[in-house]
């Protein structure tokens, strides 16, 4: 785990400071059949502490790719992707799964909820290898009555609604007390009084708690001023 | 992580039960197979310790009942050192009794018999022993002597030298209830039994307690030969005492390096051959069933493999949420061997209770299906292990694609 302590001045300063993510010249291609897809072709920002960023653009632009780069879930071709000071980048790949678990929280499009758990279950998803106690569930049940889905705590994703089931998958990314909640396509499945109550919840979490948010999204209509918006196309930052 | 694995087994009830039927079967065919080979083992070590002897048979017969030996040989044994008691005996398949042979008994009691009647009859093969009376009444371990009811149960008495000669039998109460006078009762000490025709008169009713011993008609020598055409000049075995200083073993070898054309076997040597010939039996019925077990284990790997690639999003979505590879592999496997534990459970419950209906019919023999600690333990452990083997390929399978590999291709 030791890229996940403050190793040095450097790190820790940055840590502290404004700037919670860091991207250089971030590559990904992969193979798909015989032709080599560039998906991200050197890509830099920089996204701020507490900031509400929008990543946008059209279909096979790169913004998902871009996200999940950002969450540690999959390793660029190049470049360097530094959180809070840690170069996630360089990890190992057993680091890169604690910083998942301890720092990134993700919100899928298709809520990707695991349907033999119920609504308490799927809240704990990340601690079940390491274990459960009563704190945990506490956390889980505070968390799920928080986004509005007290009465609904022993249903299984088969029996709620596609925003209750959002609903759960942001309490799942909370349950971490994430720095950072990635989301991608948020509301992509969802109607629009459904899509206001997710942004809703999201907006409080930036700004009640400090939390980092960048949201994937098609949709323009929640972006508000103050806002960060990056577009990309064709794997670049266009604006 | 138990509970979440177990969870994953029972919201798919069906395929969980046709992956531990699968496994379920073979071993309950293990613990079937082996409680009898178990019991098989058991009776033949309780018939062979109630001797203390020598058995002299010819070369290569498998039994007393296919020995033929000279009876002047008994000669040639009584110079041996160390020899005590030379006692021959003729040993033969008894012919009809009361007028009914085995078959045709067997066939009787399958369809007017009741419970356990209708099959322990097949399992039953009645022999005759004829005894020299100077010696056998001489031998320090008598079985059948020592067996004799007491005389207010009926018991009778042995043979004594009067007998010689003489249509007197010595029957056991198996023998007696199974062939019952005609009031329908057990046959009881004065009355006749008929055996290949003739008449011979009980004398005397024993019970040893050994299934195989009590399958016996006892006779004295010249009237077994009498009843069976057997000439003076012939004899089944010899049954051999040692001395009060001489071992057993000793004996034994002074024998093979002094008389050809026979084969010497004592009481334990027969134990160690039954002991081979059972390991010989277990492991065939190992490697039968070990085929089946092939099966059950190929149903395992089919049903994780397919559960495996169904919850390839269910994976993704983990590893995002921070479980490693080695959390994942764990998860599958505690799948898999939930379900090899719960195979060896169920099957030694049916075990359990198959062995009790089989005791139940078989409750007028000796012998019993034994379901040993050891046996119940090592099935289970045995189902788990074939189980968890069979889902480390699908565990594999499931743990190596990145979160974000799994999740895309698993949504698409």
């Amino acid at each position: 785990m030791a890229h996940l302590e403050p190793a040095s001045t450097a790190a820790t300063a940055e840590a502290q400071s404004a700037v919670m993510i860091r991207v250089s010249n971030l590559k990904k291609s992969f193979q798909s059949g015989d032709e080599l897809v560039e998906a991200l072709r050197g890509v830099d920002l920089e996204i701020e502490r507490g900031s509400c960023t929008f990543i946008v653009g059209p279909s096979g632009s790169g913004k998902s790719t871009l996200l999940y780069l950002l969450g540690a879930l999959d390793e660029p071709s190049s470049g360097e992707i530094s959180i809070e000071g840690q170069t996630v980048t360089a990890m190992s790949e057993t680091d890169r799964d604690h910083f998942r678990r301890s720092r990134i929280g993700f919100v899928f499009q298709q809520f990707n909820l695991i349907p033999n758990l119920d609504a308490v279950g799927n809240v704990l998803l990340p601690f079940i290898p390491t274990g459960l106690n009563r704190t945990l569930r506490n956390k889980a049940v505070g968390l799920l009555e928080d986004v509005g889905l007290g009465h609904r705590l022993r249903h299984r994703p088969s029996r709620l609604s596609g925003g209750q089931q959002q609903r759960v998958a942001i309490a799942r990314a909370l349950v971490k007390d994430p720095a950072i909640l990635l989301a991608d396509e948020p509301t992509g499945n969802l109607d629009h009084k459904g899509a206001d109550e997710i942004f809703e919840i999201l907006r409080r979490e930036q700004r009640v708690h400090g939390r980092t948010l960048v949201v994937v999204t098609h949709d323009r209509r929640f972006i508000r001023e103050g806002d960060r918006v990056i577009e990309i196309l064709d794997g670049k930052i266009v604006a | 992580m138990l509970r979440f694995a177990w969870q994953n087994l029972i919201t798919r009830p069906t395929r969980t039960i046709l992956a531990v039927s699968g496994l379920t079967i073979p071993i309950l065919a293990i613990l079937g197979l082996f409680s009898l080979t178990n019991g098989i083992r058991a009776l033949m070590g309780n018939t062979l310790a109630r001797m203390n002897g020598l058995m002299i048979m010819s070369e290569n017969s498998p039994a007393p009942v296919f020995s033929d030996l000279p009876a002047a040989m008994g000669d040639e044994f009584k110079k041996i050192k160390g020899t005590r008691m030379v006692a021959p005996e003729i040993w033969k398949i008894c012919p009809q009794l009361e007028g009914r042979n085995l078959l045709a008994r067997a066939a009787t009691r399958m369809f007017t018999g009741r419970g356990d009647q209708k099959f322990s009859s097949f399992a039953e093969t009645i022999m005759i022993e004829g005894q020299s009376l100077p010696e056998h009444l001489n031998l320090k371990s008598g079985v059948y002597e020592q067996g004799i009811l007491p005389r207010e149960k009926g018991g009778g008495r042995f043979l004594r030298l009067e007998d010689i000669g003489q249509p007197r039998v010595l029957i056991s109460t198996k023998i007696a209830r199974d062939y019952p006078g005609a009031d329908g009762k057990p046959k009881q000490v004065g009355e006749t039994l008929h055996i290949g025709g003739k008449p011979f008169e009980i004398i005397g009713i024993y019970e040893t307690g050994s299934f195989l011993v009590d399958m016996t008609v006892v006779m004295e020598i010249t009237t077994a030969r009498k009843l069976l055409g057997i000439g003076e000049e012939t004899v089944s075995t010899f049954y051999i005492e040692p001395d009060h200083v001489t071992d057993l073993n000793l004996l034994s070898e002074r024998i093979r390096q002094q008389i050809e054309g026979v084969q010497v076997k004592s009481m334990s040597q027969f134990n160690v051959q039954v002991g081979n010939i059972m390991g010989r039996l277990d492991l065939f019925l190992l490697l039968t069933v070990s085929l089946a077990l092939l099966v059950g284990a190929v149903g395992i790997a089919n049903t994780m493999l397919t559960s495996a690639m169904e919850r390839i999003v269910e994976f993704g979505v983990m590893r995002a949420n921070g479980w490693t590879r080695r959390d994942v592999l764990g998860l599958v496997t505690v799948e898999s061997a939930l379900l090899g534990l719960l195979s060896g459970v169920l099957a030694v419950l049916a075990a359990g209770g198959a062995v009790a209906f089989v005791n139940m019919l078989l409750a007028k023999l000796e012998l019993r299906l034994e379901l040993s600690f050891v046996l119940v333990a090592g099935s289970v452990a045995a189902a788990v292990a074939i189980a968890v083997a069979a889902g480390l390929y699908p565990a594999w399978r499931a743990s190596r694609m990145t979160p974000m590999d799994a999740i895309r291709n698993g949504a698409s």
